[in-house]
């Protein structure tokens, strides 16, 4: 790539422009280039790398230097628990909605490109939609008499609902984050090639045979690598396990809020974001190591 | 679970051939579907409809909730009337918080716009190793949890007394937007080609003069979707505003955070009903704009 543009573009973007014939109409480029890249990093540097950095440094500077934090926290059965209930809740949604996710991705990549357009537009309007409407709209399908108690009364026998539990964060979490592994694996399975599952049939196989042994394991990184993204996400929920969730579903994010809001001890909280983050980005260099994520900003 | 017991045997028989929509016509030159196949093929589309169901009804919820004619939540609706809207367009806390949302959330765009445009076209003008770091530093907030961005946030504001001041909470969420319009142009850019800019330069016109009149213009579409995703992340941004909005930047999110916690009532779906029909209009019209886009191109 980098050698490709530096052959085809030599003359004009290079540090020395090799004639002085090419200088003159061209010689403002390097700079502007350099300015067009060094105004946004210096933006990004004052109002991102700067808070974030300042953050990092609380966590080993407040209230005094040391390791003081990191030590508290590992020895706080709270956060052990925390850390505990944010995996499983991540990990019970990943698995969720890659099982939901698939079959939904398999149906777009098959039917025809205008029903899937239109299909995928159902897909992305939820994710465009506020998390914290998506939310409030749990709370009121899975409360006490809300839509759900009553579609569940039969079986339950009274119309309690799921408010306030494990299941309803995962329920909300889960309709939060399934659009993420139906875009991605969709995308992948629109790249296989149609042909291969059918000429394993005409060589004799069977219909279910040819899927989980040609078309399924070609789908397999994209199922993988969305999973694992929806639990890194899952890992800094806040809003849902908040207003969703009671008590025992204190994920680690509820956790840095509280030790904010009702604790007033920074210390801590910077030591659990820093570790959060350190976590969430040493696992999504994973996920990116193993595909390319995109497709959600522009379908 | 058993969705995937299901629906996984299911998908082999589209890949055998015909669409499941007409499980029954074998269409040329593919296996005609056996009975257990047709019977897989309709347990997926009653998957996927369920699926699509569970993604849509919750949105359905809010907006048909906001037209409740009762003071409580309740499903089914009571019956239907405004009330709850004209309780919303009442009170002046309601719609200042909306106009402070569009007001911080224009700001965000704006400046998300700037910077992500130009550092996409820096991007792909600028040779060397520096761009892969460049662009890791501005796609960075898209992966990095939101709940470590609202501590950098949070410590960065109280220590320098900004806490409140919308401005400063707009340029904060511009940080969030700026992935967006990166990728967004960034992906147009790949389209763009560069000797287009060297014809410009080599018939006498400078380069901010080749910029304004050759890139730019056909940027425009990538350039405004990307916007419009900056604009939608600001306005109906949850975590952050909870920490640093003080008393004077309760946006629409922040006291739609605020009714959930403390008082459930349909004005809230009213709040939840505005901030999905902007965010979904703005999506819908992003993706307009990309549609006359591609038949622009066609032509």
């Amino acid at each position: 790539m980098t050698a490709r543009t530096t052959i085809t573009r030599a003359p004009s973007s290079g540090g020395v422009p090799p004639d002085a014939v090419a200088r003159r109409p061209r010689k403002l480029r390097p700079g502007f280039v350099t300015m067009a890249l060094g105004l946004p990093v210096v933006f990004m540097a004052i109002v991102y790398v700067y808070p974030v950095g300042a953050m990092l440094l609380k966590s080993v500077t407040e209230p005094k230097a040391g390791f003081g934090n990191f030590t508290r926290a590992a020895t706080d059965g709270a956060v052990w628990e925390a850390l505990w209930i944010t995996a499983r809740l991540s990990f019970e949604v990943a698995v969720l909605t890659v099982l939901l996710g698939f079959p939904v991705a398999y149906f777009l990549a098959r039917t025809s490109p205008r029903r899937a357009r239109f299909l995928a537009l159902l897909v992305v309007i939820p994710f465009w939609t506020s998390i914290l409407v998506r939310s409030f709209s749990w709370i009121v399908l899975l409360g006490d008499g809300g839509l759900v108690s009553k579609v569940l009364e039969p079986f339950t026998g009274d119309s309690k609902g799921l408010l306030y539990s494990e299941s309803a964060v995962v329920i909300a979490m889960t309709h939060i984050l399934l659009p993420f592994p139906i875009l991605i694996i969709k995308g992948t399975l629109d790249q296989i090639d149609a042909s291969l599952p059918r000429a394993a049939r005409s060589l004799g196989a069977g219909p279910i045979r040819a899927f989980t042994r040609v078309y399924l394991p070609l789908a397999v990184p994209a199922i993988v690598s969305s999973g694992m993204l929806v639990f890194v996400i899952g890992l800094g929920f806040y809003v849902t396990p908040a207003l969703v969730g009671g008590p025992k579903q204190s994920t680690i994010a509820v956790v840095i809020a509280q030790s904010v809001q009702v604790n007033f001890d920074w210390g801590m909280a910077a030591t659990l974001a820093t570790l959060l983050l350190v976590l969430a980005s040493a696992l999504t260099l994973i996920v990116r190591r193993l595909t390319k994520v995109k497709g959600l900003v522009s379908l | 679970m058993s969705t995937i017991d299901v629906s996984a045997p299911g998908t082999p028989n589209a890949a055998g051939g015909a669409r499941p929509a007409r499980p029954a016509r074998a269409r040329r030159g593919r296996l005609p579907a056996t009975r257990a196949e047709r019977a897989l093929r309709w347990a997926l589309l009653g998957v996927v409809t369920l699926v699509f169901a569970f993604l849509v009804i919750p949105i359905v919820i809010v907006v048909l909730e906001s037209f409740n004619s009762a003071d409580y939540l309740s499903f089914p609706l009571e019956g239907w009337s405004l009330t709850h809207y004209r309780r919303f367009l009442d009170d002046p806390a309601w719609v200042d918080a909306t106009l402070l949302s569009a007001k911080i959330a224009l700001l965000a765009a704006a400046i998300a716009t700037v910077v992500g445009t130009t550092a996409a076209w820096g991007l792909a003008r600028a040779t060397g190793r520096g761009k892969g770091p460049v662009f890791a530093l501005l796609y960075s907030p898209l992966v990095i949890p939101i709940i470590v961005l609202a501590m950098s946030y949070y410590f960065t504001f109280a220590d320098h007394r900004l806490i409140g001041q919308w401005p400063v909470v707009a340029v904060a969420y511009s940080v969030m937007g700026v992935p967006y319009v990166l990728v967004s142009v960034s992906s147009a850019l790949q389209q763009f080609d560069p000797e287009l800019e060297n014809a410009a330069r080599t018939l006498g016109a400078g380069l901010p003069r080749t910029l304004l009149r050759i890139t730019l213009p056909s940027l425009a579409s990538a350039i405004s979707a990307g916007a419009l995703f900056a604009f939608v992340i600001a306005f109906d941004e949850a975590v952050i505003i909870l920490f640093v909005a003080g008393n004077d930047s309760v946006t629409l999110a922040r006291r739609l955070w605020d009714s959930v916690r403390y008082d459930l009532t349909p004005t809230l779906a009213v709040a939840g009903t505005i901030l999905i029909g902007v965010c979904v209009g703005l999506y819908l019209l992003s993706e307009l704009i990309k549609t006359i886009r591609d038949r622009r191109e066609r032509r």
